[in-house]
C-alpha cells in the first residue's frame, strides 16, 4: 500500500517536472469519460455474480510520447443493488442499498500501429490500482445492532485493463473522442464496518469473513470521453 | 433516499456544467497576442459596459510562488475553522501530524464530501488561477500542486492525507472548473442582471481586485462624425 501511493505521489511529481520543462507542449493532457457497466462484490445472496450496474465518471491525466502514453487514472462510480447478504461469525445483514466507489492507479498506454477504422488509432491500457467501495444498506434484516448510519467499506487492490480507440491527427483543442472496454479484477484484503456519524468507530472483518464473501471481483464497463485539456 | 431530491439537483448541475465543457471552449479564452476588441454593439442594443474573458501570459517565478503562497496561507488559516473540533483542540495535534508525515490512505468520507466538496473546491482554485492570468493548463498545475501541499503538510494535523482528495481536488476540480468557467462567462457576457449576479456567484474570482480579463467598454461621441468604443483593461 505505502509503495503504491509512493508511487502515485512520485509519478505526480514526474508528471509536472515533464510538463514544466515541455513548457505545456500537447504532449501532457487531461481526458475525462463517463461509463455504464456491471461490478460484483460476491455479497450476493441467490450466488449470482454482479451485485450491481454502475454509472461512472472517469478521467486520466499523463503524458503522452508517439505511440506510449503514461499518466494516473481514476474512476468514481455509483450504482444500486439488492438482495446484499454478509455474514461475519454469527451475525448477518441482508438488504438493498447502494454501492458506489473509486478506483485509484497509474497506468501506460499503447497505441497500436494499425489503423481499422479511418482516423481512429486503437490502443490497449494497462495499470495497478486500488480501490475503496462502499455499500450503503437503506433498507435491511438483521440480528445484531446494526444503524442506518453505518456503511461497509472493501478495500481492494488489482489491475485494469482496457481496451479501446482514440482519434487520431487531432490537436488537444479539438477534443479527440475516445471509446473503451473496461475491465478490472481484484482482490479484497480488508472489509470494515464503519460509523459515519462517528469515524472513529471502526469494526475491521475476520479473514474468515471476508474469505466467505470470496475474495476476488471483476466489473466490466463501457466508456467515452474526450480530451479536455 | 432521503436526500433523493438533493441528488437529483447536484446530478442536474453536474449535467449542465458538463453540457458548458463544450460551449465555446475556444472563443472565449486568447492568449495575449490572439485576442482582438471587442466589436461594437448595435446601437438598438443595451450598452454592455464590461465584457469578461480569460486572459493567459506568461508569469515570472515570483509570481507563480505569489500565488501559490497566498493559496497556501489561506488553507492554514481556513482549514481550521472549517473543522470546529480542530479550533476547539478536540480533534488532531502536532503528535498525529507528525505520525501522518508522508502517508496517504483511501479515506472513508462521505460522497458528498469526496465527490462534490473538494471538486468544488478544487474548481474554485482553479478559477483563482485562471483569473490570475494562468493557462487552463497551468491553472490545472497550480491546483495540483496547491492541493496536493494541502493535504500533505496542512490536513495530516487531524488526518493522514486521503488519495481520492489528491485525485479528485485537481483533476474533477479542474474539469468542473473549465465547466464553471465557460457557463460564467455566457452569464457574466449576457445583457440580463439576473444572469451576471448569478455568472459572479458561480465564478466569484471575477468580482476580485485580481481577476485580469474584465474590459471596460466606454461609448465615445464627440461629434455627429466621430463616434467609437473605448477599451480598457487592467493586467
Amino acid at each position: 500500500m505505502k509503495s503504491f501511493t509512493a508511487g502515485i505521489v512520485i509519478l505526480s511529481a514526474i508528471l509536472g517536472m515533464s510538463s514544466f520543462a515541455s513548457a505545456f507542449e500537447n504532449q501532457t493532457f487531461l481526458q475525462v469519460g463517463v461509463g455504464t457497466g456491471y461490478t460484483s462484490l460476491n455479497a450476493k445472496r441467490n450466488d449470482s455474480e454482479y451485485e450491481s450496474f454502475n454509472l461512472e465518471v472517469n478521467s486520466q491525466f499523463g503524458y503522452r510520447c508517439e505511440s506510449l502514453e503514461y499518466g494516473l487514472f481514476s474512476s468514481v462510480y455509483v450504482g444500486n443493488t439488492e438482495d446484499i447478504y454478509i455474514e461475519s461469525e454469527d451475525r448477518f445483514v441482508s438488504g438493498d442499498g447502494w454501492l458506489s466507489g473509486t478506483d485509484i492507479g497509474f497506468y501506460c498506454k499503447y497505441f497500436l500501429p494499425v489503423e481499422p477504422v479511418g482516423s481512429w488509432s486503437p490502443y490497449i491500457f494497462l495499470g495497478p490500482l486500488i480501490s475503496l467501495r462502499t455499500l450503503r444498506l437503506s433498507e435491511y434484516e438483521t440480528n445484531f445492532d446494526y444503524h442506518d448510519y453505518y456503511k461497509i467499506t472493501f478495500n481492494s487492490k488489482g489491475a485494469q485493463f482496457r481496451l479501446g480507440i482514440e482519434q487520431k491527427n487531432k490537436k488537444k483543442k479539438e477534443m479527440p473522442i475516445y471509446v473503451e472496454l473496461v475491465y478490472s479484477y481484484m482482490k479484497k484484503y480488508k472489509a470494515s464496518i464503519v460509523d459515519v456519524s462517528d469515524y472513529t468507530y471502526e469494526e475491521t472483518l475476520g479473514t474468515a469473513d471476508l474469505e466467505k464473501l470470496g475474495y476476488y471481483t471483476h466489473s466490466f464497463m463501457v466508456s467515452i470521453g474526450f480530451t479536455l485539456l | 433516499m432521503k436526500h433523493f431530491g438533493t441528488k437529483k439537483i447536484v446530478i442536474l448541475m453536474y449535467f449542465i456544467i458538463f453540457i458548458n465543457l463544450f460551449v465555446d471552449m475556444p472563443a472565449e479564452t486568447a492568449s495575449a497576442s490572439e485576442r482582438e476588441p471587442p466589436t461594437a454593439e448595435k446601437s438598438d442594443q443595451k450598452k454592455i459596459t464590461y465584457r469578461y474573458q480569460y486572459i493567459d501570459r506568461d508569469h515570472s517565478a515570483t509570481e507563480v510562488f505569489k500565488d501559490i503562497g497566498l493559496c497556501y496561507g489561506l488553507t492554514w488559516l481556513i482549514y481550521p475553522i472549517g473543522q470546529p473540533e480542530i479550533y476547539k483542540g478536540n480533534d488532531g495535534s502536532w503528535n498525529e501530524y507528525e505520525d501522518n508525515i508522508g502517508d496517504a490512505v483511501l479515506d472513508r468520507d462521505e460522497p458528498f464530501w469526496n465527490l462534490f466538496v473538494h471538486p468544488l473546491m478544487g474548481s474554485q482554485l482553479y478559477l483563482y488561477n485562471r483569473a490570475n492570468g494562468y493557462s487552463r493548463w497551468e491553472a490545472f498545475q497550480m491546483t495540483f500542486l496547491s492541493s496536493m501541499l494541502f493535504e500533505f503538510t496542512v490536513e495530516i494535523y487531524s488526518e493522514p492525507a486521503s488519495l481520492q482528495d489528491l485525485y479528485n481536488t485537481p483533476v474533477f476540480g479542474t474539469i468542473l472548473g473549465v465547466g464553471l468557467e465557460n457557463l460564467s462567462l455566457k452569464m457574466l457576457n449576457s445583457e440580463s442582471s439576473f444572469s451576471r449576479f448569478f455568472g459572479h456567484v458561480i465564478n466569484p474570482s471575477t468580482l476580485l481586485w485580481f481577476y485580469e480579463g474584465k474590459i471596460e467598454i466606454t461609448p465615445v461621441i464627440a461629434s455627429q462624425d466621430f463616434y467609437g468604443l473605448n477599451v480598457s483593461m487592467v493586467f
